[in-house]
């Protein structure tokens, strides 16, 4: 992979995320000839999927399917690589009325100001984790957390690893844990999926032999998998300083299990709120960001994102067609879903009332309780709910849920906020800024032949 | 695991730690058997737990660069960590052995 200087130049679109999304929608935008920047706040490129180790070479639990993908993306970015800034570690860290965007990086470092006509968010799926009592306890992590850090190691980090919740990711981590040499003490699964196999005859071929290979990896580990179950509780166990937990089936049998690490996962949400704001700055997401889509679909969503983007600055009036087969994708992801789904049940929201709702805030379920009914500004501002650093990324979900279904006949609320993540900015990063944005980028004149613009094969 | 292999190190309160180059202190740290990085202004465990930057819980303290997230930063040789108090104060122990 060829290193990318940092331009001091004002770019004509931002993009935030160097994941799937976000370089095939730089791709097409420097094919077209526009002056780029991608930011990732993270130390490697490539998102979640394919992030790309700094520390190890080895891609072995990566498919077959993810390094041909891996190989497209990344003969685009060195093809585009006059026309493409990369800049990792490096925040988003907002925009002002006017659509001034700032940048800082980690370091102090690609603290800049910059004036891009256009904005592209390809940030990524969040996590849904649901709470569980004793879910805030040191060793407890997401199973997204995990699968990031096999991928970035190729080795073990950790032993003793439970996976609980519900959703593929379970079964996909779980298999990666094996592959590494520390499969998981047990997985704990909501759903039950094989009971709504037939479903998922309807799925594309690749995504039936994917999930087949995952499962059959873990059936030949012997790692126990309970569908229909539920982490109840999980604790601090005194004499040895491990995390026990108490799993509960349908019929009401209880489990302990002791472990180290527990991996919390209920499923994928978009990360599509933040940067509602006025100016004229373009601002389009792509990706699994905007709606939960998957890899392959990204890739295509990245290049229409970036079409779009390149027809409204280019002020073109071609209209052509655009990519297909999100659509599948899409409805893929929706049969996944259904498999996985878990029936609502009486006992969705008997949580003990010392069981910690908000993470941020250290917000109980007994506080939630005595929270009414709610309109979505009572809720923040008053019941302090998704006010914390999170702004509500992983509690909202759960709040939403209980409010509507303790408030039967009203709308479910939304409550989830306008902004990114409360992170630390320093008034350093502020004070240190390069102001680039009269350093105005060049638009391309409109090509002779539309059809070019489109062609990436 | 063998951290005899891993040459490189930082410190987090004032203990050192092992870590691979391109490492994040958060991976170094949990695979030397520390996840509990501190305590938040509302008295939360700080600790990993997304892992993407995404739920602020794993906030520490790098001399230099001021507050992090321990899952985004990189590790760095003879790096100085610490852990946040609920007060918002640094632990204080930043003294190399």
């Amino acid at each position: 992979m060829a290193m990318y200087l940092a331009k001091m130049m004002n770019p004509d679109v931002i993009i935030v995320g160097a994941g799937i999304a976000g370089i095939s929608a730089a791709s097409i935008l420097a094919k077209n000839n526009l002056n780029v920047l991608i930011l990732d706040q993270a130390m490697a490129i490539g998102g979640n999927l394919h992030v790309q180790s700094l520390v190890t070479t080895e891609r072995t639990l990566f498919l077959k399917h993810q390094i041909q993908q891996w190989s497209r993306l990344s003969f685009w970015l060195n093809k585009y690589q006059q026309k493409i800034t990369l800049q990792c570690s490096t925040r988003f860290i907002g925009i002002d009325h006017q659509g001034t965007v700032m940048t800082a990086g980690l370091s102090g470092a690609n603290n800049n100001l910059y004036k891009p006509k256009a904005l592209i968010l390809a940030t990524g799926a969040t996590e849904i984790v649901k709470p569980i009592n004793g879910w805030e306890l040191s060793g407890v992590m997401t199973a997204g957390a995990i699968q990031r850090s096999l991928k970035l190691l190729s080795k073990p980090f950790s032993r003793n690893i439970v996976l609980a919740g519900s959703g593929p990711l379970l079964l996909i981590v779980g298999a990666q844990l094996v592959e590494v040499g520390t499969p998981p003490l047990a997985i704990i699964e909501g759903g039950e999926p094989f009971r709504h196999l037939l479903k998922g005859i309807s799925l594309p071929f690749n995504y039936k032999i994917e999930a087949s290979a995952y499962y059959f990896k873990l059936l030949k580990a012997r790692v126990p998998f309970y569908s229909g179950a539920k982490l109840q509780k999980i604790s601090r166990n005194s004499d040895n300083g491990m995390l026990n937990l108490t799993k509960k089936k349908k019929s009401g049998e209880g489990k302990i299990i002791t472990t180290n690490i527990v991996g919390l996962h209920d499923g994928l949400n978009a990360n599509n709120y933040g940067t509602d704001f006025y100016s004229d700055l373009i601002i389009k997401r792509a990706g699994d960001c905007r709606n939960i889509m998957g890899a392959k679909a990204s890739e295509i969503d990245g290049l229409n994102v970036g079409m779009e983007v390149v027809s409204m600055l280019t002020e073109s009036e071609v209209k052509l067609s655009p990519w297909s087969g999100i659509n599948s994708h899409l409805k893929a992801q929706k049969t996944i879903r259904e498999i996985y789904k878990i029936k609502p049940s009486p006992d969705m929201f008997c949580l003990d009332d010392e069981t910690i709702i908000c993470r941020c805030e250290g917000i109980k379920f007994k506080d939630l309780k005595t929270v009414g009914n709610p309109t979505v500004r009572e809720a923040r501002l008053s019941g302090r709910l998704c006010m914390g650093a999170c702004q509500g990324r992983f509690c909202a979900n759960f709040i939403e849920e209980y409010l509507s279904y303790k408030n039967t006949n009203q709308e479910q609320i939304k409550l989830m906020g306008n902004r990114w993540p409360v992170r630390p900015v320093s008034i350093r990063d502020f004070v240190n800024t390069t102001d680039l944005t009269s350093n105005e980028g060049q638009i391309a004149p409109v090509t002779k032949n539309p059809a070019d613009r489109w062609s990436h094969g | 695991m063998n951290l005899s292999e891993y040459k490189s190190v930082m410190y987090w309160n004032g203990q050192a730690i092992k870590f691979l180059p391109g490492e994040s202190l958060s991976s170094a740290l949990i695979r030397s058997g520390i996840n509990y990085f501190g305590v938040s202004p509302s008295g939360q465990n700080r600790t990993l737990f997304c892992g993407i930057g995404q739920c602020q819980g794993c906030i520490v303290h790098v001399e230099g660069s001021g507050d992090v997230e321990a899952c985004l930063f990189p590790c760095q040789q003879g790096l100085k960590l610490q852990s946040i108090n609920q007060d918002g104060h640094v632990s204080g122990k930043n003294d190399e052995p």
